[in-house]
């Protein structure tokens, strides 16, 4: 028997994660628990004869019934359901409210945790009943409640029970994120991205886009979506990264002016969601459509004319003459053009509505866009091997074909003289091509 | 010159948390954006003092890679505007003890000397997915845009 809850303290709460192990067996009656013998009142045994095949209560019953032989008390896991003003040492020193972590498992004789079992501490006040949220397949943030906190920790103290822990804590990390969905399918919760750790209490973070945010209300489907084309398409690599980074830079030079004159006026808010945000919303998902099924003119098409139906106003030209006056590459190609993009994409559906056709137009759409990337000094300071893998990134998203990574390469040459002083990119699709 | 410049600070024991407040002005003509909750602290009972970090720098290599570090929380300070950070840490805290498996509290019921960092950058942080771990991240973000102000307690019956 192997798992103990923490108890006759005031600063723990074994009631709340009994509740919580409740949920995890599927309200199943054989979970229960007795006074843990020699353990001063300080433990309760938590007992399960199992009769639910869920892959949970399985989990729960392995932890339960199986001797792992960590600790000389035979206390091999140890929970203790705290409140968020329990601190948790860093190991230099200092205390972290455990609001910032939510949960920690600790292994024996390690700050944190003095006894020979594993400890696991979760805040089962939910951050002062504020909430945690961490990022869903979706893009968006979703809940993270106090059964799937705990059956998250309890992942990584079976992991450090039967000896597959993962030293590479991203690696452990993805893989309780992996266990945790099983929860959340009980739960019938959205998946969480295992491969987005990044989690919060309350409110969640700036969004990605602040005027989306406010014009289509908050973590709206849309604005998760672009921020997973932004993350998985765009913000990669080097160039990726510094593009963005001077894209954003210039954006909140402005943007929270923005939203300030619109949180005072509805009809600028209706305005820019309907001018500009939505605009530039159908046509990242376009853009979505044109790098997720490369050589599909046909399903690009289809996208195109679903959006245009959806999104049907185009910005009025007066307002695109006004935005350049934003002054920055950044802005110009990340946000304006695509706006631009989609008044001409609305001219074009009036005229075409076969949706091959319609897919080559955009596709060549996209070829002249992609063309005038911005290029920032970023680029001269990668070395030859860095070169040649971002350009092998950009091929595969923005530059597909042989003539554009030709065209491209000779811009580099040509504008930042890569290329042209001895300084090529190895094994890129670039070396190769012509320009 | 910093973006920001402190205009006042106090620090007080208010019921049964201690109270830390910083007074800025935003002397630039774009928003900022400070962490406005307490990141790590560090308690000194012999000389009383108690560190506040609303930050990420002093977190330790361990917590600076650790996957289930939260975002901080983040206060707006808008351009050429004063703004108010306020943040509380309670007087007395719980945690492990160093030697058996009983919670402790500890009190800073007794403390003369709050020091405090504020983080803050001109744009808002977003997370890398597949980049750094988040506290580097952080640390990145805010860069040396950072504000250390020593305050002096004061105790409800003092005040």
């Amino acid at each position: 028997m192997s798992l103990f809850l923490m108890t006759g303290q005031p600063q723990v709460f074994p009631a709340d994660v009994e509740i919580d192990l409740g949920k995890i067996v599927n309200m199943d009656l054989g979970i229960g628990e007795q006074p843990a013998a020699n353990s001063m009142g300080l433990l309760l045994q938590v007992t399960y004869t199992r009769h639910d095949n869920g892959i949970p209560a399985q989990r729960i019953d392995t932890l339960v019934n199986t001797d792992f032989h960590i600790s000389t008390a035979h206390f091999d896991i140890i929970v203790a359901g705290v409140h968020s003003n329990f601190m948790v040492p860093d190991g230099s020193g200092n205390m972290i409210p455990i609001s910032n972590v939510a949960g920690e498992t600790f292994q024996p004789n390690t700050p944190g945790n003095p006894s020979t079992s594993i400890l696991v501490a979760y805040d089962v006040a939910q951050c002062n009943n504020n909430g945690y949220w961490v990022v869903g397949v979706s893009g968006n943030n979703i809940s993270f409640p106090g059964d799937v906190i705990l059956y998250h920790e309890l992942s990584h103290a079976l992991h450090m029970a039967n000896g597959t822990f993962s030293t590479v804590s991203a690696t452990e990390e993805h893989n309780a994120e992996v266990d945790e969905n099983d929860e959340r399918d009980q739960d019938h919760l959205e998946h969480r991205d295992v491969n987005s750790h990044v989690g919060g209490c309350g409110g969640g973070p700036p969004s990605c886009c602040i005027v989306a945010s406010i014009a289509t209300g908050p973590w709206s489907q849309e604005v998760g979506r672009l921020r997973q084309v932004r993350d998985h398409y765009l913000r990669r690599g080097r160039i990726g990264v510094d593009f963005f980074e001077r894209l954003h830079h210039d954006y909140y030079a402005f943007s929270p002016e923005v939203c300030r004159a619109m949180a005072r006026s509805n009809e600028l808010l209706e305005a820019i969601a309907m001018h500009l945000v939505q605009p530039l919303l159908s046509m990242l998902a376009v853009f979505d459509s044109y790098v997720s099924a490369p050589n599909d003119l046909e399903a690009l098409g289809r996208v195109i004319l679903e959006r245009a139906a959806l999104c049907p106003a185009a910005t009025p030209a007066a307002v695109l003459v006004q935005l350049p006056e934003l002054q920055s590459p950044w802005i110009e190609w990340g946000l304006i053009e695509p706006i631009r993009l989609w008044a001409a994409t609305l001219a074009k559906v009036q005229e075409q509505t076969d949706p091959a056709r319609l897919g080559h137009w955009m596709t060549g759409q996209f070829e002249d866009w992609a063309m005038a990337l911005p290029l920032s000094p970023i680029w001269q300071q990668l070395s030859s091997a860095e070169l040649a893998e971002e350009l092998d990134e950009l091929s595969r998203i923005l530059l597909r074909t042989d003539y554009l990574r030709g065209a491209f390469a000779a811009r580099l040459r040509r504008e930042i003289q890569i290329g042209a002083a001895g300084r090529h990119p190895a094994r890129s699709p670039f070396s190769g091509g012509g320009g | 010159m910093s973006a920001l410049e402190v205009k006042g600070t106090s620090a007080a024991i208010v019921g049964d948390h201690i109270e830390v407040v910083i007074r800025v002005h935003n002397q630039s003509d774009r928003t900022h954006y400070a962490y406005s909750n307490v990141r790590t602290f560090h308690w000194d009972s012999a000389s009383r003092t108690l560190k506040i970090y609303l930050a990420d720098s002093a977190l330790s290599a361990k917590m600076r890679d650790h996957p289930h570090l939260k975002l901080p929380h983040m206060q707006t300070l808008a351009p050429n505007e004063d703004a108010e950070i306020k943040v509380s840490l309670p007087v007395e805290f719980s945690r492990m003890s160093g030697d058996s498996l009983r919670i402790e509290q500890v009190s800073m019921q007794d403390v003369q000397t709050v020091e405090v960092e504020l983080a803050f950058s001109d744009t808002p942080f977003y997370h890398k997915v597949g980049g750094k771990p988040l506290g580097h991240q952080l640390i990145q973000w805010a860069g040396k845009s950072r504000i250390k102000q020593k305050i002096p307690i004061a105790h409800p019956a003092n005040r």
